[in-house]
């Protein structure tokens, strides 16, 4: 059984939202993603991506193939999948009511 | 992933490593192609891209770690808060705990001793080559099933079989050993000399014998057990070579065969053959030469063979057929009118010569513990179920927190199996003390003695008893939880009404099907228990009490014929002149003791001719005067046999006489005459009929029976009876002192009450009855626990309700009513398909019955009402609470 716990978080949700706009990408892919995404704010630890899409994977949140690039060399492709979709789902909800609720609180601090 | 794939991950990882390697490989070769691109020369720019990655080693063990650690940690979780549950509810600890350890230490100790029984490997080489062979007549096999066979057949079978790579024979001889110390009677076995190479058996010390010992005039030789060895000589290894004095004849000892080497005792061998209840001497078979050539003299033999690998037994059984009809044609010319006469031969393996007759009934056991240990496991699951809903907020928090549904599921099966775990833990020194209850209470036949330790085998099923009992109980509560709807207990979490419809069934369920186990292991009881009852109450046709036999044997070398009669004269005159003595006689074979078919004999009428296979085959018993007297044999017809009878003279038993002259009354046999064994006979007259007699067991039909003058028959070894007015155990050393005084060189081994030599006759189904008994009461309880339980809980949600209801004005009596048939529905439910279950194992079971029909009402009609009442009672207990519930705190009841 999965540990939920470590996929609560920023990096899983930010992995789960470039691979659903982006479709299929390997782990090096995904990296320049996010530095991208988040302009380098949120930069990814790149030693804690693997383990990350690896737990994401055992959740079934995402599908990983092997594939051959145009450079004729094997990668692991990642792709989000329905029960990833859901999850990214959700966990925009509960982002937005944090961060709103944060929002509240500081109009009222 | 599923846990299995977890952990073989940590077997495996050489699969999982290879692909992450070339995963990072690969992010390190895109991110240094970037950095190149970006400027950086390619050494530098590989160097920075592993240093943005991190230590890769540390990578990938994290990596590896998400698979096992995680899951090890949280499995160690699960199990510290198992423990903590435990703590914090003892009662519940206590009741599952000891329901657990009560079903596994008593299917362990019985399995301990089936597997002894009936899987364990014996102790020869390639035991499954080796069976018993014997013979049988079709014509007699309802009366005899298996026959002993001749020396000189055994010759013929040995030398002209093509499907025995070899045959050894096996009779018994005792011996009077005596010399040094007091004489001991001694229980031995004649047997071929090849037959320890044929079993694979070495000795511990000294040789076994060799091929020429086996010749008459070279067999003055003996192998003693390990047992005799140790007891009689101190284990000296200075016993080889030494000359033992054997009924009077010096014997060389040659060899001690170690502790535990098995060999047949009783009548496991043949029921013709009658081996001492041990075995302390072994000596060459050496047949003589009328053994070999006599054809109408010993069928005693019993006979072991190693059949050639892989011979199917029908196969040895034909070949050995037709080596059969032969020696029925050579017996057909020298004796007439035996057209009719056939000879079979039967082949048993050898495990069953050990423990066929112990076989039914130790399966019966294994299945009565079995559904004891069912029966416990409902139990715990109701117990468990129980437990689920008043720990439902606690549950609904935690998913509320965030743990899944499967890990909550995880939790509650790791709980069942902790407390299975703790179950096995207390319940092995049960098994282990229960094995050795079973070894000291145990009928001589139970095969106990192999069964002394819990060894690998044994603690195989016990685990496998523990762990599947852990998972059974575990999983119905975690079903039960996983339907369920988490969240909406979080709002009501146990406040009580009317209690779930779907958990509700569940617990009804259980107690129907526990319910019913109860009531089939009951009924099986009781019906067990009917027959003994009624087996100890048979017309016996003698009686037990303050009776004292005593077995003597006499040697043959001081004791030729007259001076043998002489010597119960005198014996028998001395004891009856004793105080305390009411009358005292002697038979040949006292009822319920070796029994043996033996001295049967083919019973003819005058007229006849020639040999007929259809007249009465009836025991020969040599009897002293005063011995019906004794035993309690009443007179039907004529007299008893008196001091000076012609040897001519004979009594007869009613069976017999009804038998011969189905239409003669019983005064008009006296006088008639038989010849006995041999039509050329001389025909012998019946002076006097006697009572029937339960010789063979109880709970067989009293069998044929002939009493001669003892001044007619040879035996040397009779058995003493005594009957005296006070308790028979005050006169033993009298007795004792009697016989000394004439001849003290005579052992006076076993002298036996006639009440505990029925008590020994009937050990084995006594031993089980007592069993299933407390097996069944034991269920009993288990069951009544459950109905308490359920009712309670019943009560406990309803709580508001019925407090609603009297609010209302309702009845209390009505609601006591009301409780208490919501509790004995499933009862009664229970009781009806108990009783159909009842009936499919007591017809399979039809052989352990005597005197009593598998749909018996008394036994039917008791089990059902002590059940229903004692439900009853139990359900009483929380229903009265219910009825005695105040409204307003009802009302106010979380």
């Amino acid at each position: 059984m999965p540990r939920y716990d470590s996929l609560h978080g920023t990096l899983p949700m930010l992995v789960l939202k470039i691979l659903a706009r982006r479709g299929r990408l390997h782990g090096y892919a995904i990296t320049t993603h996010v530095e991208g995404m988040s302009s380098e704010v949120l930069r990814v630890e790149e030693g804690s991506l693997y383990p990350a899409l690896h737990r994401m994977e055992e959740a079934g949140w995402v599908r990983a193939r092997w594939r051959v690039t145009e450079r004729k060399r094997r990668a692991r492709l990642y792709e989000i999948t329905p029960r990833g979709r859901r999850q990214l789902e959700a966990e925009e909800v509960r982002w937005r009511a944090v961060t709103s609720a944060v929002g509240h609180i500081l109009k009222h601090a | 992933m599923s846990w299995v794939s977890r952990v073989v991950n940590v077997f495996r990882t050489s699969r999982v490593d290879p692909e992450l390697d070339e995963e990072l490989r690969f992010h390190v070769e895109e991110r240094t192609e970037a950095l190149v691109r970006d400027g950086l020369s390619r050494q530098a720019a590989e160097a920075l891209a592993l240093q943005q990655l991190g230590r890769p080693l540390r990578l990938r063990e994290e990596s590896r770690d998400i698979k096992l650690l995680p899951w090890l940690d949280s499995l160690a979780q699960d199990i510290r808060f198992a423990f903590r549950g435990l703590r914090k509810s003892p009662s519940f600890a206590f009741a599952a705990v000891c329901t657990l350890a009560l079903g596994i230490g008593a299917n362990t100790a019985i399995f301990s001793v089936v597997y002894a029984a009936l899987l364990k490997p014996l102790p020869y080489t390639d035991p499954d080559e080796l069976v018993a062979i014997s013979v049988y007549v079709p014509a007699l096999q309802s009366r005899f099933p298996s026959l002993a066979i001749r020396a000189l057949d055994f010759e013929a079978f040995r030398r002209s079989n093509r499907v025995f790579s070899d045959m050894a024979a096996i009779r018994e001889r005792n011996f009077n050993l005596t010399g040094r110390g007091e004489p001991e009677r001694l229980y031995g076995a004649r047997v071929s000399a090849n037959l320890f190479p044929l079993l694979g058996v070495q000795p511990e010390l000294g040789r076994t014998f060799l091929p020429e010992e086996d010749t008459p005039g070279r067999e003055g030789m003996v192998l003693i057990s390990h047992d005799l060895w140790n007891r009689r000589f101190g284990a000296d290894p200075g016993i080889i070579n030494r000359t033992l004095s054997l009924d009077g004849q010096p014997h060389l000892v040659v060899g001690v065969m170690p502790a535990g080497f098995l060999f047949p005792t009783g009548r496991q061998l043949n029921p013709q053959v009658e081996l001492g209840p041990r075995i302390d001497v072994w000596r060459p078979a050496a047949f003589d030469q009328d053994e070999l050539e006599d054809e109408l003299i010993g069928f005693s033999w019993g006979v072991i063979g190693r059949l050639k690998p892989g011979t199917p037994h029908q196969v040895a059984q034909a070949n050995l057929n037709v080596i059969a009809q032969g020696i029925v044609e050579r017996l057909r010319t020298n004796v007439s009118g035996l057209d009719d006469l056939e000879l079979r031969t039967l082949i048993t393996p050898i495990r069953d010569v050990y423990f066929g007759n112990v076989h039914r009934g130790l399966l019966m056991l294994m299945g009565a513990v079995g559904l004891l240990l069912v029966i416990g496991c409902v139990n715990l699951v109701n117990l468990l179920l129980a437990r689920l809903s008043s720990r439902s907020r606690e549950l609904a928090t935690r998913a509320a927190l965030g743990a899944p549904r499967s890990r909550l599921v995880r939790q509650l099966l790791t709980e069942s199996v902790v407390v299975a775990l703790l179950g096995g833990a207390v319940g092995f020194p049960i098994a282990a003390w229960g094995t050795r209850v079973l070894v000291s209470l145990g009928p001589s036949d139970l095969p106990a003695a192999h069964a002394t330790s819990i060894n690998g085998p044994v603690f195989l099923f016990a685990m496998t008893v523990v762990f599947g009992a852990g998972l059974a109980v575990g999983l119905v509560p975690a079903f039960e939880m996983a339907r369920s709807h988490l969240h909406g207990n979080l709002k009501d979490g146990g406040r009580g009404t009317t209690m779930g419809r779907g958990s509700g069934y569940v617990r009804r369920a259980l107690v129907v099907s526990e319910v019913a186990l109860c009531a089939a292991l009951l009924v099986v009881a009781a019906l067990l228990l009917r027959s003994f009852v009624n087996l100890m109450g048979v017309d016996r046709g003698f009686e037990v009490e303050r009776i004292l036999s005593v077995d003597l044997a006499l040697s043959p070398e001081r004791y030729q014929g007259s001076q043998r009669v002489a010597f119960y004269r005198d014996l028998l005159d001395n004891v009856r002149a004793m105080p305390g003595v009411a009358s005292a006689g002697a038979i040949s074979i006292l009822p319920l003791t070796s029994e043996s078919e033996g001295h049967t004999y083919l019973i003819y009428l005058e007229a006849d001719t020639e040999a007929r296979l259809d007249r009465p085959l009836a025991h020969s018993r040599a009897v002293t005067p005063g011995y019906f007297a004794a035993m309690g044999i009443p007179l039907a017809a004529g007299r008893f046999l008196e001091a000076e009878e012609p040897a001519s003279h004979v009594v007869a038993s009613e069976g017999l006489a009804r038998h011969l002259w189905p239409d003669a009354p019983l005064s008009r046999v006296v006088g008639r005459r038989i010849k006995i064994h041999e039509v050329t006979d001389d025909p012998a007259t019946i002076v006097g009929v006697v009572g029937d007699v339960r010789a063979a067991a109880l709970d067989r039909d009293p069998i044929p029976a002939l009493y001669v003058p003892h001044t007619r028959s040879r035996a040397r070894a009779m058995t003493v009876v005594i009957r005296t007015t006070q308790d028979p155990e005050t006169l033993a050393a009298a007795v004792r002192a009697q016989i000394w005084k004439r001849d003290n060189s005579i052992p006076v081994e076993t002298m036996r009450t006639m009440r505990e030599i029925v008590s020994e006759s009937v050990a084995p189904r006594q031993f089980q009855t007592t069993l299933v008994l407390l097996f069944a009461l034991l269920a009993l309880g288990l069951a009544l626990v459950g109905v308490y339980g359920v009712t309670s809980y019943a009560v406990a949600r309803r709580t508001q309700e019925i407090g609603v209801r009297l609010a209302l004005g309702a009845q209390r009596s009505d609601l006591l009513r009301s409780v208490l048939a919501q509790g004995l529905r499933p009862v009664a439910a229970g009781l009806l398909l108990g009783l159909a279950l009842a009936w499919t194992a007591a017809t399979t079971m039809r052989s352990f019955l005597f005197d009593v029909a598998p749909l018996d009402p008394v036994a039917l009609g008791t089990v059902s009402a002590a059940l229903m009442v004692t439900a009853a009672m139990a359900g009483y207990l929380p229903a009265r609470r219910a009825a005695r519930i105040d409204p307003v705190v009802a009302l106010r009841h979380d």
